[in-house]
């Protein structure tokens, strides 16, 4: 019980300090003008780590409608897009392409060509790859 | 004969500054005045140095348009300046952090944060295998074991699109001043830039 809880603990504060680094909570207060709720986001983020722990090693069920795991699906895509996009960013890929390729001032195409694209891929996989 | 000695004035400068709309900034806003003669120090503190707007955005005052304008306006002094060379000004109006609007918005981020930080935790617990952590998630919610259940994995591509895009963008406003704001990838592109100089600058020197 001691190991598994020690284990536990590695894992959380590991978990802390890799969304610490993608900086994905600072970038949405930014777009939000909600800087004073840091507080309320950060204990967010610990009853989540939590609720999911026991969500996956218990056969709990909620039996409500599927309706709301469509809504529950398009937060969680879009805290994967802020995710990967912030790791994207962490390995400092795209400022060197622009940089060879001097497109500073395309920026927003290559934004939009990297959105599409995860997109397309996304639903690639999940419609056509997965079916076969 | 006598000879006039100037008299000196010390100015601290800060590097940033928020004003108002329409309203002036003086030089007592944005520094710190030291000077021996009181009277010259209140004569330079009420000088006059930005003229306010009427639209939110971000400006500056470079710091040798301070020194012109104090000398302007005092005589018979020696101005040294303390600190940073200019100021960055960031006009905006009075913020409304009351309303529906802020509460939805909070209501919003909390539920992206909530999901996102449990899916990735389950994701990470189940080897990122993200179609047996989706299933996982779907069983939780309606009770029924599914493989690959399209009404959360169509949702989940969507969002990820909305996701980096709202990393990536500029913020849409009608403020001038928050559409100045860089994005993530401008502040990269800035620094790496700025890595790129400090290395040419650095080879230049070694020769």
């Amino acid at each position: 019980m001691f190991l598994s809880f020690s284990a536990g603990i590695t894992i959380g504060s590991a978990a802390a300090a890799f969304l610490t680094l993608l900086r994905i909570v600072p970038r949405l207060m930014q777009l939000t003008k909600t800087k004073s709720r840091i507080k309320l986001y950060e204990y967010t983020i610990v009853v989540s780590s939590f609720f999911a722990s026991l969500i996956y090693f218990t056969d709990f069920s909620l039996n409500a409608s599927k309706y709301i795991s469509l809504l529950i699906a398009i937060a969680i895509g879009i805290f994967y897009g802020l995710f990967a996009s912030a790791l994207a960013e962490v390995l400092n890929v795209i400022p060197v392409f622009v940089k060879k390729f001097k497109a500073k001032h395309q920026l927003k195409y290559i934004i939009g060509s990297l959105v599409f694209g995860k997109v397309v891929g996304a639903l690639y996989y999940w419609l056509i790859f997965k079916k076969s | 004969m006598i000879a006039i000695v100037n008299e000196q004035v010390y100015i601290k400068l800060d590097t940033k500054y928020a004003v108002d709309l329409n309203t002036h900034v003086y030089v007592e806003d944005v520094a710190e005045v030291y000077c021996k003669d009181e009277s010259i120090k209140k004569k330079v503190k009420r000088v006059k140095i930005y003229t306010g707007r009427d639209e939110e955005s971000y400006d500056y005052i470079p710091g040798d348009k301070i020194i012109k304008k104090i000398l302007e306006a005092v005589d018979n002094i020696d101005i040294n300046l303390i600190g940073g060379p200019d100021i960055l000004l960031e006009i905006k109006g009075r913020e409304d952090s009351s309303g529906i609007l802020q509460f939805l918005k909070i209501a919003f981020v909390m539920l992206v944060l909530f999901f996102g930080a449990g899916a990735a935790l389950i994701n990470f617990y189940e080897d990122v295998n993200m179609s047996g952590s989706i299933e996982k998630i779907y069983y939780f919610i309606t009770g029924v074991k599914k493989e690959n259940p399209l009404i959360m994995t169509i949702p989940l591509s969507i969002g990820t699109g909305l996701g980096m895009f709202a990393f990536f963008s500029r913020i849409f406003s009608l403020s001038k001043r928050r559409r100045q704001e860089p994005g993530p990838l401008e502040m990269e592109l800035y620094l790496y830039d700025k890595d790129i100089e400090d290395n040419i600058l650095n080879d230049l020197k070694k020769n």
